[in-house]
């Protein structure tokens, strides 16, 4: 079954992924789906816009709690989040007919529940708009769309259990939904297999060859939490989510900054205020991903195992302040590594007093630390990260010199 | 702060007052008779003049004053710059108030523009530490200082109505949101006026929670 569908969401030039989030098109594209509906049932609507803005706004905030980070889950989110926004359409209910009485014996859909299948019709069309657009699908919108039946359960479930849309819509998708907890979006498992190696291992062996000269009485070791772990990747994808919501992209400087100069460059972008929930958002995205998605890199556990058996105390610091706002203390924990290290900041590792190296991948956290008296130990990252550097350095934490066997 | 504005408050009241005099007295002049019909008489002509001429008056102070561009969209972040910010502001106050006002209420109202300009000035000054403030600051002090005013007479309202306080919500939001080609002001003004009820209902519950109220406007203007 083909649904009718408004021309805004045929525009070829409109990113409906992205104009969708926005009230401005959302207001219009329902207006004009309404319109099409009614001159093809010869029903008349009214719509309440505050209605309608309300259910707009629940759903925004839906749709970001909910939203994915992996990018495997981001197919399944948009079948449900086209689902989550049917769900808070019909709680706000801002359609009501105008003059309309159902028929004893209603023969179609339209006829038997007129705003519930104008907000169906909407969402699905929006639906196969982003799978055409962002995905490449061509679906059928509404293959099953015509049992009454189905619309009767519908109506009847979701009085009770508004909630249950979100199944119905996937259901009159062609999905097989989860009936049971409709609002719980299920991503897919973590992979066991880490997504992202920070070194590679045909590049282990370029290069100088690393000099081993760390000191014989090494007490302590401090790791970038770069080095040992794909916190740079997880802090950009939170950075490229964040500025999306503004409707920006990340550009390479941003990533090795404060998190202040993304919102300076929000507010240099848009010549307004960069609005204060800025941080929230980024602190609740950089939070997620790291629950999510932090992993180890290659040999990083074995290499600090090492280290604590012979007596070294090891600690991991944070590169700057986008990567301190996950609780990262309790993340290794759960990682097992906080027994055997602790996590610092640069500032509180000033002048060691004992044989201490850091090992990281920024050459200017490499100049601070060797000022403050470490030894410092570059390693180099897959895109060429140190490649400049003139000190000692090693290519992977396969490669970290112990100064004992 | 310009000194034509309480000026212009003045004769928009006195336009206000006459068209009004003038239709409370139009059913008198119908069914007195003698003396008192040619004294009726003698003030609707007066009356009619003088709205005639402060209209005249009202017509050239407004045409010289700072000129709300055609295509223009002012943002609070370009007024707080401008120089002119306050008189800017309270010109937008005037126009974009009265629209907003007239989504939720069939009253006749007066905005007065030096009430506006000052309220801005006031705004700025209490945020000049915390630009973030700003519009929450701005938004509170507007309900406050009753900038909507109720025709014919202008006199403030005994108690600040809803639907001016929806009203100021709209217009504070309006100057948050960022524009693009596309969008006409009118149009976002009418998706500030869907939102402005949302705020309020926050606004209602937790009148000095300016972190909710600024989280709340930022939100709105974001997503529209």
């Amino acid at each position: 079954m083909t649904l009718p569908a408004p021309e805004l969401l045929r525009a070829p030039n409109t990113q409906v992924r992205r104009a969708v989030r926005r009230l401005r098109w959302f207001r219009r594209a329902f207006l004009e789906q309404i319109a099409v509906v009614s001159e093809n049932s010869g029903i008349a609507f009214d719509v309440d816009t505050i209605r309608l803005a309300d259910a707009f706004v629940e759903w925004s905030a839906a749709f970001e709690s909910r939203k994915p980070t992996a990018p495997r889950d981001k197919r399944r989110f948009v079948d449900y989040v086209s689902g989550l926004m049917l769900d808070r359409l019909l709680r706000k209910s801002p359609l009501s007919t105008r003059g309309h009485e159902a028929p004893q014996d209603p023969e179609s859909a339209v006829q038997y529940w007129p705003e519930g299948y104008a907000c169906v019709v909407f969402c699905l069309n929006v639906r196969a708009a982003v799978l055409a657009q962002d995905f490449g699908e061509t679906v059928e919108s509404a293959p099953r769309m015509e049992s009454l039946c189905d619309w009767t359960r519908f109506r009847a479930s979701v009085a009770e259990r508004p909630e249950s849309a979100i199944s119905f819509l996937q259901h009159f998708a062609g999905l097989e939904p989860d009936w049971r907890f409709p609002e719980v979006f299920q991503t897919s498992p973590r992979q066991s297999r880490p997504q992202l190696t920070l070194v590679t291992s045909s590049k282990r062996h370029t290069g100088p060859t690393p000099r081993r000269t760390l000191p014989a009485d090494l007490a302590m070791v401090v790791f970038d939490l770069d080095t040992i772990s794909n916190s740079r990747e997880l802090v950009a994808e939170a950075l490229t989510r964040v500025l999306g919501l503004y409707g920006y992209a990340p550009t390479d400087e941003l990533l090795d900054q404060p998190l202040a100069a993304s919102m300076t460059y929000v507010a240099l972008q848009s010549g307004q205020l960069c609005p204060a929930r800025f941080t929230d958002h980024f602190r609740k995205a950089v939070s997620t991903i790291f629950a999510d998605q932090l992993q180890l890199a290659p040999s990083a556990r074995a290499t600090i195992a090492r280290l604590a058996r012979n007596g070294v105390k090891v600690r991991i610091a944070i590169n700057d302040d986008k990567a301190s706002l996950p609780d990262l203390g309790k993340l290794l924990d759960l990682d097992g590594l906080a027994e055997l290290c602790d996590v610092t900041t640069a500032e509180q590792e000033r002048k060691p007093g004992v044989a201490s190296v850091w090992v990281s991948m920024d050459r200017a956290r490499l100049r601070s630390a060797n000022r403050c008296g470490f030894h410092v130990l570059g390693i180099k990252g897959q895109d060429g990260h140190m490649f400049e550097y003139s000190g000692e350095f090693i290519a992977s934490l396969a490669d970290f010199p112990f100064p004992f066997h | 702060m310009s000194g034509m504005l309480p000026l212009k408050d003045l004769l928009r009241g006195l336009r206000s007052g006459m068209t009004a005099g003038r239709v409370a007295i139009d059913p008198l002049s119908r069914e007195f008779r003698g003396p008192l019909r040619d004294v009726v008489d003698g003030l609707d002509v007066i009356a009619t003049r003088l709205e005639a001429t402060t209209s005249r008056l009202a017509h050239s102070i407004f045409d010289e004053s700072e000129a709300l561009h055609e295509g223009h969209s002012w943002t609070l972040h370009a007024l707080a710059a401008h120089p002119n910010g306050p008189s800017v502001f309270a010109q937008l106050a005037y126009g974009v108030l009265g629209a907003a006002y007239m989504r939720f209420s069939e009253q006749p109202i007066l905005v007065s523009e030096t009430l506006a300009a000052q309220t801005f000035q006031s705004a700025m000054q209490a945020t000049r530490l915390n630009r973030t403030e700003f519009p929450a600051e701005l938004l509170l002090q507007l309900n406050s200082a009753n900038v909507i005013r109720y025709a014919p007479f202008a006199l403030p309202s005994g108690q600040t109505d809803q639907s001016a306080t929806l009203a100021y919500t709209a217009f504070v939001i309006l100057l948050c949101v960022d524009r693009d080609p596309d969008s006409q002001d009118t149009d976002l003004l009418d998706l500030c006026c869907d939102t402005a009820p949302l705020i309020a209902r926050k606004f209602r519950f937790h009148p000095d929670d300016r972190i909710a109220l600024r989280t709340a406007i930022a939100d709105c203007a974001r997503l529209i």
